[in-house]
Formats: C-alpha cells, structure tokens, sequence
C-alpha cells in the first residue's frame, strides 16, 4: 500500500532529512585517505543521535552500523569496519535518521583525495541521473517515468545500471512501496502528491551484474569495477518534487 | 538504504519456465499484462500475436536481457518473431530449447 503524506507528516519528514543531512555533511568533512569507515559510521551515530534522532540503518534487518560504508567496487550495504580508506579511492556513504517517527534516508559517493577522472565521471554521471529522476517525479507521471528517465540518460555512457537493487517509498518504515527501480520494468503507480520515495541510481562503470558477499550485506560489482551512489529522500508535489533531504550548498 | 529488487524480471529478459508444459523452455519477456504476470514470446512456440501469460513465480529469471528488442517494444515499433529466435540462438538458448532442428513456419 502506498501511503500518502499530509502537510504534518511532511514536516516531520523534512526534521528527519534535516538530521541526515547534518550526519551526512559531517561525514563528507572527515573523509581523507587514513580515516577507517569505522570512525566515519561514529562520526554519523554521534551526528544523529545529538540531535535526537535514531540511526535507522542500526539494527534494520540485523545491520550492524549506523551508515552503509561501500568502498570502490562495493555497491552498497558495505559494513564499516577496520578497513583504511586510501588515495584514490571512492566511498559511497548511505545513512537515514528517524525522528518522531518519521525516516529519511541519503546516499552520496565521495572521492578520497585524487581520484581518476573515469571514476569522477561515473559520480557525476550518477548524480546527474538521481536529477532527471526527480525531473520526471511529478504528479500525473508514473514510477516507471522515473526509472526512464534515469535509464536513458545514464546508456549512453555505456555503465551499468543496478538492478538487482532499488529505490523505494519511505515514511514510517524505511522500506515503503513502491519500488523505484532505475531501469524501465513497468509504468508502475500513478504519481501523487504526497508520495514519499527514495531515488537512488547505483551506476557501475562496468557490468550491471552485482554480487552479494559472504557477509549478508555487501553488494559488489562482479567485475570488480568501480560503483557509484547518489540518493536522496523527495516528496511528491503539484509541481517540482522537494528534496526532503536537502543539502544547500553541495559540492559533491 | 537500497531495497533488494523483488523478483521482476525486466522487458526483453529472458526467463525459464519452471512449470507447465513449456517447464524448462526460455523465453523472452514482452510485457507485463498485470502485477504478478508477464507475456512471455520465443518466436518459435509462442508468437509475439499470441504471448503467453504466466506468473511470474513460475519463472527462473535468466541474467540476460535482449536490449535491442526491449527498446524496440517500448518505442512501440514492429518486432518480429525472427528476431526473438536469433537472438536466443546467439545467446543458445534456441538449441537449449530443441527448436533448432524444428521447421520454423512462415511470418
């Protein structure tokens, strides 16, 4: 069932965003080669938590952190841990807050120090198709408007697009419907005002094949090539959709 | 936090058939008449005329989606059946399927 938002609810949904937002810039400004995605998953927890809110990634599903923290091939749900992230690599951060219960949930994939320019390119590729999502997010279109538009625009460049993973509704649980998939299945539901979706192109720069890894969580691109992220929580309108997640300003 | 895609297979993918009396044939999705069905087509026993229509539980989802035609069908242009059979000759899902030998009737 798909549930739409009141203007109540959409503010406690902004509150939420808001939190993830402060999380995920925190988080931005630690990363350098050195850092462990470990002390970048403490810097989220203590971000969140400050601000009354609960991590929503901690606990969901049995996930054991407060961030998704996926390094260079690693698609998503990457565990924090040990590992150092070095020069060149690219982490793809993905973290969501609850507050008065109410979810929001982010992504963004970050360059550590200096990165090869294909691998910049695959980022800002992927980016730019999270916007043409949004751009065919309103009322009267369809799900299947949105992964169109993600999907056109990313061909071209020859990546992969994920498919074994979508985007989705969120509210009062993360996972919501509909699914938001970043490729063309089906039209899908109607567009509503009120709807609340997670878009999140994840773009390969090779194969569109994922693997799952040995410990439950960790998606990677079978070919071991690079993966990129970008995902932000948006709301339905008469006209242009609103980020909920909005972070003014953004350099990546 | 990425959702783990139910199992939908995409246009164009190709699937194996788990049940039925075309168990173990692979197809081509040409598209999805309802929430849990797709119309199924490998130009040689199922026509693009005459899909089929089968659950999507009662297919094995194969990783290969034919791109070229799943474009071609979402453009609304003409496919023909022969271009189904080639391209699941190329991949040899044809020869998988026995057809390879069978006299192929006119478009």
């Amino acid at each position: 069932m798909i549930v739409l938002k009141n203007r109540v609810q959409l503010d406690k949904m902004r509150a939420a965003g808001d939190v993830a937002v402060m999380a995920m810039k925190n988080v931005a400004a630690a990363i350098r080669p050195g850092i462990t995605t470990q002390e970048l998953d403490r810097i989220a927890y203590d971000t969140i938590i400050k601000a009354g809110a609960k991590p929503n990634f901690l606990g969901y599903g049995g996930f054991p952190a407060s961030i998704c923290a996926s390094v260079n091939e690693q698609v998503v749900h990457g565990i924090p841990g040990k590992r150092k992230l070095k020069e060149g690599d690219i982490v793809s951060v993905d973290l969501g807050a609850v507050l008065k219960g109410y979810h929001s949930d982010m992504a963004r994939t970050f360059p550590v120090g200096e990165v090869d320019p294909k691998v910049l390119d695959l980022i800002r590729v992927t980016r730019e198709s999270y916007y043409k999502g949004v751009e065919a997010a309103v009322a009267g279109n369809h799900i299947g408007d949105i992964s169109e538009a993600i999907e056109s625009y990313i061909q071209p460049y020859g990546y992969g697009i994920v498919k074994a993973l979508v985007g989705h509704g969120i509210g009062t649980d993360m996972h919501e419907s509909p699914d938001v998939p970043n490729y063309y299945i089906r039209r899908g539901p109607l567009l509503k005002p009120g709807m609340t979706l997670a878009i999140e192109p994840m773009v390969n720069l090779g194969t569109w094949e994922v693997v799952e890894g040995g410990d439950g969580w960790t998606w990677s691109a079978a070919d071991g090539l690079p993966s990129s992220h970008y995902e932000n929580t948006i709301a339905v309108t008469e006209g242009e959709a609103e980020t909920l997640t909005l972070w003014e300003d953004e350099t990546f | 936090m990425a959702n783990a895609q139910d199992k939908v297979p995409a246009l164009g993918q190709i699937v194996r058939s788990k049940t039925g009396r075309d168990k173990g044939r692979a197809m081509m999705v040409a598209g999805f008449p309802d929430q849990d069905y797709v119309w199924l087509a490998d130009g040689v026993m199922r026509r693009l005329a005459k899909p089929k229509r089968k659950k999507i539980k009662h297919l094995e989802l194969r990783p290969e989606v034919l791109d070229g035609i799943a474009r071609k069908l979402r453009e609304d242009k003409k496919v023909f059946d022969a271009e189904i059979r080639s391209a699941l000759r190329n991949l040899g899902y044809l020869e998988e399927n026995g057809d390879k030998a069978k006299a192929v009737p006119h478009e």
